[in-house]
């Protein structure tokens, strides 16, 4: 079953945003691309080539001006703001730069709330924390779990980012410069992290990222160009 | 599955760790604490009130008329198991041998009264005890101390009443229905309703008032007049309790009506904190919701799970605040317990349900604009370096807003067009407070440029508004509370007369003015007549005309009889409004009080004729007066000429102040004068000036409210602006400021905040007050500089202190974590 296999595709992708002049400022061209279950894909590009647009749009997170997208079988256009994100309960990730953990929650509660905001599930509240503090125990935190973000390192909150966004166990990560804030040193290890935890659970990668090093990593690597794929 | 239980300790918990939040509460609290403290005491002097006005009034509900009233109301009413009453009430002569005196005669039934007792002594100063109607024996009458004096009779004589002896047989010391009587100079009489038809005294033509009277509970009552209301005739009216209510009563709930309003300033108040701190609380919630999105979080998740801890923050604010507030109740129960004079019920629930209500209402009207648009973030933003909070409309806060207030006014004055009042004076407050604060930060800016201060900017505009509408209630409330209480001291001075002197004789008059004059007490003494005014322009004119259908107190003021007078000199206290005050030695013209013309529709130029004991006295209006009704001294509605009585039967009256010292003044005047009854009002004086006092003490209490409701509201618009702020000390400090130098800057600017704050409170509270002082009491205006020094000082002071602890732990924050 091909169709099965493939987690994203995208067919002649565009994004426009209209200017104060009336004309129409062009972000993404003509992008099409496929990604593959347990497929590891780096996006590179120099700053505001439409990096991180591009990505908001594979994630749903926005819609394209023109062109179409499916993300895990569905036809991201036909959907709207809700059923998108019902896509992305428990089976898409997501690491920022930034980190956006909720600074009034610790960070095993910030593991927890992907779990909890999943109803279908019917996880009981102790096997939610049960697997809340496995996951940051994965990643070298599980002395600090009634941690507040603010007593965290930038490095363990970005751990903690890692452990909520695989808690769920995702079919696809995204990850928009999850090393962006972080010293080079600190910036590998999550990287080590990252993809440990990528093969572990077969997720499928979407890596945005402008170091060429962390690229080769990847099985595929894309390159924007001023909005549009250069192979 | 979680239960819910378990996800409403866990979501309680984790939002209660917002700022935001605590100050969310904390701006509810004291929103609820001033309602329900106020709703408490309030609710509970109201059922007080309504107890003694039953009391006065002698049943639940009461008919009148000017005729006999259809005895098929008493049938049903007591098919309705209520208790009835009826009376007739005129006034006739008494007489004993050759001495006579107009008597007000009350024939009652014997269940009279319903409510209340009526106390009577067999003699003078003896035993007090209950005399019920049906336990006076055949051809026995009761009345009042006043009747045997001038009768010169002792308990147990017998008196000649129309057609019929009746043996006197107590002496009346304290019945319901005495306070609207108080002066009503006519002894009253009480005789038994059967014993009525042989006096032979009510006929077709007499004028008499026909009352009954019906006791109940609340339900009977009101299912009863419900059924009787269609009913009624022309000529028959239900009186209600706030007729049976004297004035010391209606001043306490007039009272109790500023301290609602001083709550809802504390609420309205406290509502500019839940909007800032829902601001900011949005604000910071915005990435929260998006990273929600992206986990999978749909719109109605988000909503319901704000929502749901924004009530259930209400919740708890609503049920701890109706603990305090009935804790301090009970503090200001206590302290006006004896001026209430009885034992208050215990508080009822009411209050507990607006105080419930009040925070709900607050938080969706104050909060929910602004989680609408919490709710609409666009999961992408996450994505993206700053995120910004999407552009509000205006038009949803605003009508949200202007609705809640609206509510919140509703709920605390209970009326609907005050509340319409209410809700503009408050929209023209902000407006003005907007425009005066923008124009005096331009200003300082022009000034502060020389001066390296602090840059003024927009953000300084929000601050200086909503502080300054605090200070500026406040400042507003002391400076009003100050001038009511000169106004009544001025109105009550100490040597305020306290005891009146009546049914003087007329060869009583020199030699009393003598020992008066010789006591250092002298006043002006009255001639009083007693007429009915008859005919308006030579036509008759009735208490039953159509054209007082609607009037009961016209109604009333016809079929009693007025007390006239004549004076050379116009009483003290009066104010001519129209004509022109009487000549030396005018013979002629009539001088009306202003209020009562109005209700009598009758005018300048109009010929009135009294029926004075037969005699018809026809004068025209020549001038119109105010009276100053509550100076305790006579006071009359219409005055004649200085001699215009010279050939009338008449006594005299006069009000003079006693000292409590001279205890021997007194007793020796009664001697002297055996007819002259003493009325003492000192008592009424001494509640008053308490009434005063305690109540100023309460408005104080409630004023409290609002300053910590400013507090809170404050550190809200701190809180608002601490995310701009920590990134302006970051860049700052990048640029080698150091921590002295950002700490003066800091101070310095919510010095400047607080005294333009207070500075434009003060300014706009002086003129604001002043006007209440001069539409209200009359007052001339005056500038007050110690005032806006204050307000300046105080607001300067205030915001510092506040300002420097809310952001002092950002000073000492290095700058490279504050880029992250
Ligand atoms: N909401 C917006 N309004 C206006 N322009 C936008 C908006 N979003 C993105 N852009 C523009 O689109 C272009 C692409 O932006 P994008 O954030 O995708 O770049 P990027 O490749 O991720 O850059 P970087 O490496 O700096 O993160 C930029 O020129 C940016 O200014
Ligand atoms: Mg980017």
């Amino acid at each position: 079953m091909p169709n099965n296999s493939i987690v994203i595709e995208s067919q002649n992708l565009s994004k426009n945003l209209p200017v104060s002049t009336g004309e129409k400022l062009h972000i993404l061209n003509d992008v099409s691309l496929v990604v593959e279950q347990g497929e590891s894909v780096a996006i590179t590009g120099t700053s505001g080539s439409g990096k991180t647009t591009l990505l908001g749009l594979l994630a749903g997170l926005d819609v394209p001006s023109e062109g179409e997208v499916s993300l895990l079988n569905k036809e991201l256009t036909e959907l709207d703001e809700d059923q998108r994100a019902e896509l992305r309960l428990s089976k898409v990730g997501f690491v920022f730069q930034s980190f956006h953990l909720m600074d009034n929650l610790t960070a095993l509660e910030n593991v927890m709330l992907p779990l909890e905001l999943d109803r279908q599930s019917g996880l009981k509240l102790t096997e939610i924390r049960q697997r809340a503090s496995e996951a940051l125990n994965q990643v070298g935190l599980g002395e600090r779990l009634t941690h507040l973000p603010t007593q965290l390192s930038g490095g363990e909150q970005q751990r903690v980012a890692l452990a909520r966004a695989f808690v769920t166990k995702p079919l696809v990560l995204f990850a928009d410069e999850p090393t962006g804030n972080l010293d080079s040193q600190t910036g590998d290890e999550i990287i080590d992290l990252l993809f440990a935890m990528q093969k572990e659970s077969n997720t499928t990668l979407v890596l945005v990222t402008h170091d060429d090093d962390l690229a080769e990593k990847c099985q595929t690597h894309y390159k924007l160009v001023n909005g549009a794929l250069a192979l | 599955m979680i239960s819910l239980i378990q996800q409403f300790l866990i979501q309680t918990k984790r939002f209660w760790r917002l700022a935001e939040t605590r100050l969310l509460f904390l701006a509810l609290l004291v929103a609820v604490v001033a309602v329900t403290s106020v709703g408490f005491f309030t609710d509970r002097a109201d059922r007080v009130m309504n107890a003694q006005a039953t009391q006065l009034l002698g049943g639940d509900m009461v008919i009148v008329s000017t005729r006999p009233i259809d005895e098929a109301y008493l049938k049903e009413a007591e098919q309705r198991g209520l208790r009835t009453a009826s009376t007739i009430t005129f006034s006739s002569m008494v007489s004993r041998g050759e001495k006579f005196q107009l008597a007000q005669v009350k024939a009652v039934s014997d269940k009279y009264p319903l409510h209340g007792e009526i106390e009577t002594m067999a003699k003078s100063g003896g035993v007090i005890n209950i005399t019920s109607i049906d336990t006076l024996a055949d051809n026995e009458i009761i009345a009042d101390n006043r009747l045997f004096v001038s009768l010169g009779t002792t308990a147990g004589d017998i008196v000649q009443l129309g057609q019929t002896e009746k043996t006197l047989a107590k002496i009346i010391q304290k019945m319901p229905d005495q306070a609207s009587n108080a002066f009503q100079f006519a002894p009253t009489l009480i005789m038994p309703i059967e014993q009525l038809p042989a006096t032979g005294l009510l006929t077709g033509a007499s004028r008499a008032s026909y009352s009954l009277l019906f006791a109940g509970n609340e339900q009977q009552v009101k299912s009863f007049g419900n059924w009787l209301k269609p009913k009624l005739k022309q000529n028959e009216r239900i009186r209600t309790l706030e007729d049976g209510m004297p004035a010391i009563q209606q001043a306490l709930q007039r009272g109790q009506r500023f301290l609602k309003m001083a709550a809802l300033l504390a609420v309205i108040l406290a509502g500019a904190g839940i909007a800032l701190s829902s601001y900011s609380l949005t604000r910071h919630e915005t990435s929260a919701v998006a990273v929600l999105k992206t986990m999978g979080a749909s719109r109605w998740q988000i909503t319901k799970h704000y929502l749901f801890q924004l009530l259930v923050v209400a919740l708890i604010a609503g049920i701890v605040g109706s603990l305090f507030g009935y804790f301090i109740q009970f503090f200001l129960a206590n302290y006006l317990q004896d001026f209430i004079g009885q034992e208050l019920p215990s508080p009822g629930w009411t209050p507990v349900w607006v105080g419930l209500l009040t925070s709900q209402v607050l938080v969706i009207g104050f909060s929910a604009p602004h989680l609408f648009q919490l709710v609409k973030t666009a999961p992408v933003q996450i994505l993206q370096r700053a995120s910004t909070v999407s552009k509000a409309p205006l038009l949803l806060p605003v009508f949200s807003l202007t609705l809640s207030i609206l509510g919140l006014m509703w709920l605390q004055t209970g009326d609907i067009k005050l509340s319409f009042y209410l809700l503009v004076a408050v929209i023209i407050a902000l407006a003005v407070f907007w425009v005066c604060a923008l124009l005096m930060l331009k200003l300082v800016r022009k000034i502060g440029e020389r001066w390296h201060l602090p840059k003024a900017n927009r953000r300084m505009a929000l601050m200086v508004v909503v502080f300054g509408v605090g200070l500026f209630s406040l400042l507003l409330l002391t400076t009003l509370r100050s001038d009511l209480i000169d106004r009544w001291q001025a109105s009550l001075p100490e040597g305020a007369p306290n005891h009146f002197l009546i049914n003087i004789q007329p060869d009583e008059v020199k030699p009393l003015k003598e020992l008066l004059a010789k006591d250092n007490t002298e006043a002006p003494i009255y001639p009083m007549v007693r007429g009915r005014l008859v005919e308006v322009n030579d036509k008759p004119i009735s208490p039953d005309d159509s054209k007082y259908a609607e009037n009961e107190r016209a109604q009333r003021l016809l079929i009693r009889e007025f007390n006239l007078s004549a004076s050379e000199d116009m009483p003290e206290g009066n104010i001519i409004t129209a004509g022109k005050w009487f000549e030396k030695d005018a013979q002629t013209g009539f001088s009306m009080e202003q209020g009562i013309a109005d209700n009598l529709g009758v005018k300048m130029g109009d010929k009135l004729t009294f029926d004075i004991a037969g005699q018809r006295l026809i004068e025209t209006i020549t001038s119109m007066r105010t009276v100053q009704w509550d100076s305790m001294k006579p006071n009359f509605f219409v005055l004649a000429a200085p001699n215009a009585f010279e050939n009338y039967p008449k006594t005299f009256i006069t009000s003079i102040h006693l000292d409590k010292t001279k205890t021997e003044v007194l007793p020796n005047l009664i001697k002297k004068f055996p007819s002259v009854t003493d009325i003492d009002i000192s008592a009424i004086l001494t509640q008053v000036r308490d009434l005063i006092n305690k109540a100023a003490f309460a408005v104080q209490a409630i004023f409290l409210f609002t300053l910590v409701a400013g507090v809170v509201v404050l550190f809200a618009a701190l809180q608002s602006q601490k995310a701009l702020r920590r990134k302006e000390l970051a860049i700052l400090k990048t640029l080698g400021a150091n921590r002295a130098y950002l700490r003066r800057n800091l101070i310095l600017e919510f010095a400047m905040i607080g005294g333009l704050a207070g500075f434009l409170a003060a300014v706009l509270a002086l003129i604001a007050g002043n006007a209440a002082a001069y539409q209200l009491f009359e007052l001339t205006p005056q500038i007050n500089l110690g005032l806006i020094f204050i307000g300046t000082a105080l607001g300067a002071t205030l915001v510092s202190i506040a300002g420097y602890l809310n952001v002092r732990g950002l000073l000492s924050v290095v700058p490279v974590s504050l880029f992250r």
